[in-house]
């Protein structure tokens, strides 16, 4: 047991490497998507723990019950670039919204640059116009930006963009989370048989080793790099707490450069 | 009953080269470019459409300086005159148009920033509207661009190259001319939608 609990450790660790890695060098100019999908990709590090949960969980549900996918990102440099063109490629790079609706915005925080940029995906132009976009910031983003309240500003910009929203986009058949409750119920039955299965093969066998390097390789493997998108696990964590596996991934839409953006 | 047969197996092998000529990826290609340029276009058009408002609100304001105002309105008469058919657009026809439309935005720019003197303006809802739709559509032109350019790039390589080259001609797909990068655009003053300081 402690053999296989260093092995786990170890490959938790260069399992994280790797993600770290990667991300630094891919990421040369944009953050790689993150997959399955994490809705505050908080980059810069500008909110607190529990707020990234409580975001992350509402944009998890929100995205369940529209098929609407608003997408945070804080980063720590646009690299010269203008927010207004970091947001619009980064939400076309990732594909936030299903591709057949466009429903995807990405709310673009740079801290240090003191700039931000809502991009409105391709098919919420018509609701989330220019000078709607325009005027909430005005009215809710920048005033709290100006007093360090990022939080504050990002949490009423996307209350005011939800309700915007509201009724223009139905849910998909498969995210509804009447579905995702019932594929719960069956991978608990799963699991319990497969449990029993392997009880009765030990029992049946005396090969005890057999559990062990099952569930020390192959299973913990996929979550210790699952863990590092999510700001230590807690943002998707709050997606499978939500009572279904939530948050599906990116799906494809397409940004045209709608938005509004300012400095403060 | 022997000649159909000999035309269906004729047809299909027809169809069969065509698909695996790449013919239907030269199609998909050029709907894609076609489709791009669309979009282009619209954003453009935008800018057009937002001008003649921008130009009341503006004249609105008491002693806003006229030359700045006349200039928008002659770049923005030149660039609607301009047309492009951009499926036999040579590098120079589409340079001339691009220098126009160009023309435009760096006499809107310049209103933008001239407009910062005027406190009035400044607190007019209108105009802060009037502002943000500007840059919001500043931004789709750049981005329309940007694929324009892409899907212009991806479909020449797939013309010009082995063995799409032979025939490409032979259904008339012909090269496609991008957008240049704009020589006025690295020496002129970057477009600075008041937006910044505030």
């Amino acid at each position: 047991m402690k053999l296989a609990m260093g092995r786990f450790k170890r490959i938790v660790f260069f399992s994280k490497l790797l993600v770290l890695f990667s991300f630094n060098v891919l990421g040369q100019n944009y953050p790689s998507k993150p997959e399955p999908a994490v809705y505050v990709n908080d980059l810069a590090n500008i909110f607190q723990d529990q707020q990234r949960l409580e975001l992350e969980t509402m944009l998890v549900d929100y995205h369940d019950s529209t098929s609407t996918q608003i997408v945070v990102v804080t980063i720590n440099s646009l690299e010269g670039m203008d927010a207004s063109q970091y947001a619009t490629e980064l939400g076309e790079k990732w594909g936030v919204g299903k591709a057949s609706k466009d429903n995807g915005v990405l709310f673009l925080v740079a801290p240090l640059d003191r700039k931000m940029f809502i991009a409105a995906g391709r098919g919420t132009e018509e609701k989330l116009t220019d000078v709607f976009l325009g005027r909430i910031r005005d009215n809710y983003i920048l005033p709290e930006f100006k007093s360090g309240n990022y939080y504050a500003g990002v949490r009423q910009g996307v209350l005011q963009i939800v309700n915007r929203l509201s009724g223009t986009f139905e849910a998909d058949e498969e995210s509804v989370s009447q579905g995702g409750e019932i594929s719960i119920k069956v991978l608990l039955l799963i699991i319990l048989i497969m449990f029993l299965v392997f009880w009765f093969l030990g029992k049946l066998s005396k090969v005890v080793n057999y559990g062990e390097t099952y569930s020390g390789k192959g299973y913990r493997d996929g979550w210790g790099g699952g863990g590092f998108w999510g700001g230590g696990g807690s943002s998707w964590g709050g997606g499978s707490s939500g009572g279904s596996f939530g948050g599906g991934s990116f799906g494809g839409g397409s940004f045209g450069g709608g938005g509004a953006g300012g400095s403060w | 009953m022997k000649k159909t047969t000999l035309f269906l197996l004729l047809a299909a092998s027809f169809q069969m080269l065509m698909t695996s000529c790449g013919y239907n990826d030269m199609v998909a290609k050029r709907e894609g470019v076609d489709k791009a340029w669309a979009n282009v276009q619209s954003a453009y058009q935008r800018r057009l459409d937002l001008i003649p408002n921008l130009v009341s609100t503006v004249k609105g304001e008491a002693n806003f300086e006229q030359e700045t105002l006349t200039k928008v309105v002659e770049a923005r008469a030149s660039a609607t005159q301009m047309k492009l058919d951009v499926s036999t657009a040579t590098p120079e026809q589409m340079m001339q148009w691009q220098q126009a439309q160009g023309q435009l935005g760096a006499a809107l720019g310049r209103l933008i920033s001239i407009s910062e003197n005027y406190p009035n303006l400044q607190a007019n809802q209108g105009f802060r509207d009037l502002r943000d739709q500007l840059e919001g559509t500043e931004n789709r032109i750049n981005t329309e661009r940007n694929r324009f350019n892409e899907v212009v790039a991806e479909y020449n390589t797939l013309i010009k190259s082995i063995p799409q080259n032979i025939y490409a001609g032979w259904f008339g797909f012909a090269p496609r001319t991008p957008f240049q990068a704009d020589a006025a655009a690295a020496t002129a003053p970057k477009v600075d939608f008041g937006t910044e300081k505030k």
